[in-house]
């Protein structure tokens, strides 16, 4: 061992800890029998992964449903109602003036989409074929959430999962026979491609986990404005167009790299979210 | 002997609860999983003949992949191992004071 390491447990030991060093050569922590059992648990672990993963996942979600949802909303209950108020009802009169003078804006379109759509004899009238699921619990690592519904209900991996206001949270990327798996658009590494129907700008989202997401690849020639609503693009695959990802903020344009950056300030809050709806697409492209 | 199998039984019992309670009520308010941090304590702590810190690293982590997308088995043999080879380093190079009221397994 490196003089320098052990002079600096010495120090440890003796000041911080006051303690002395104790060295006991004659005891292993490697022993033969934790390995053996080392080993036979990696055994079983494969086997149990080969035959047994979606049954076995499945069979203690169903027994810790009941017990994870109750718990999920007094949590969601508890953190929504500990927010300021009085900040929460002052960012909700900023937003509602904003919608107001959009309102009157899509209303215009709506009328000229209704006139095209009827023109071109579109049979739209309904958006996506949808599954109602409830929220059970998040992974403590990573972001991601349990939801109720499986492969019994027709739940396959890639769907895009969407709460009300056509807010995308993410797609499923595991399914067992009765729950799924929801990994969120935050999830660290997470890429979806996006626009920004205002400026016409194509983009990349990318998730920075612990419920954070930044845009990356805009054009250094695009004007990116601060609150621009942030959607999904058909250009990907994998996401229906048009589901709103949220707001941007923070834009950083730096003078040596190729693109702008910015920050994607999310419009859902998982306190607040006790039911999602998966939408059910008939083909996945990338997965 | 029975009474190590009773003692295992109920650190098992109280890591799933545990690990239920932080999975879904606590996820609104930590950004840490105090879990992790509990079971690194535990095995900083103990003392290293101790089997408390492996039984319970290899518990967390297999509560970790059944409520992830984990392979299962993944962290549980992970965290094993993180915990050999943390009480390795504990007892070869460093010595903490360890709690004797610890209960052993």
């Amino acid at each position: 061992m490196p003089r320098d390491i052990l002079s600096f447990f010495d120090f440890l030991s003796i000041f911080v800890f006051s303690r002395r060093i104790v060295y006991n050569h004659g005891m292993k922590i490697f022993t033969k029998k934790r390995i053996t059992v080392f080993a036979f648990l990696l055994f079983c672990f494969i086997i149990i992964n080969a035959f047994f993963k979606d049954s076995l996942k499945n069979f203690v979600y169903s027994k810790s449903e009941s017990l994870m949802a109750s718990l999920w909303n007094k949590g969601g209950e508890q953190a929504f109602a500990g927010k300021n108020q009085e900040e929460l009802n002052k960012q909700l009169i900023e937003q509602n003036q904003q919608l107001l003078s959009q309102l009157a804006d899509f209303q215009k379109m709506k009328e000229e989409n209704e006139f095209l759509r009827n023109s071109l004899n579109l049979g739209l009238d309904k958006d996506f074929d949808l599954m109602l699921g409830r929220v059970i619990s998040k992974d403590i690592l990573s972001d991601s959430l349990l939801i109720n519904i499986g492969s019994n209900s027709g739940v396959k991996k890639g769907f895009p999962v969407i709460i009300s206001g056509k807010v995308l949270l993410g797609k499923i990327v595991d399914v067992y026979p009765s729950y799924s798996r929801v990994m969120l658009i935050t999830q660290k590494n997470n890429l979806i491609d996006v626009e920004i129907p205002d400026s016409e700008i194509f983009a990349l989202s990318k998730g920075e986990g612990s419920l954070s997401l930044s845009l990356d690849m805009i054009a250094r020639d695009k004007e990116l404005k601060e609150g621009s609503l942030v959607l999904t693009s058909a250009m990907g695959g994998n996401y229906p167009a048009g589901l709103l990802m949220g707001k941007v903020k923070n834009i950083k344009k730096i003078d040596n790299e190729a693109y702008q950056k910015a920050d994607i300030e999310k419009v859902f809050d998982l306190s607040m979210i006790n039911n999602v709806f998966v939408i059910k697409i008939a083909e996945i492209y990338n997965d | 002997m029975i009474k190590e199998i009773i003692k295992t039984l109920v650190l098992v019992v109280a890591m799933y609860y545990l690990f239920i309670f932080e999975s879904s009520y606590l996820s609104f308010f930590t950004f840490f999983s105090f879990l992790v941090l509990l079971v690194l304590l535990i095995n900083v702590l103990e003392e290293p003949q101790g089997r408390l810190g492996l039984v319970s690293a290899f518990f967390l982590g297999l509560m970790l992949d059944i409520y992830s997308t984990h392979f299962i088995g993944l962290m549980a043999l992970s965290f094993l191992f993180a915990s050999l080879l943390l009480k390795f380093i504990l007892f070869k190079y460093v010595r903490i004071p360890s709690l004797s009221w610890m209960p052993k397994i």
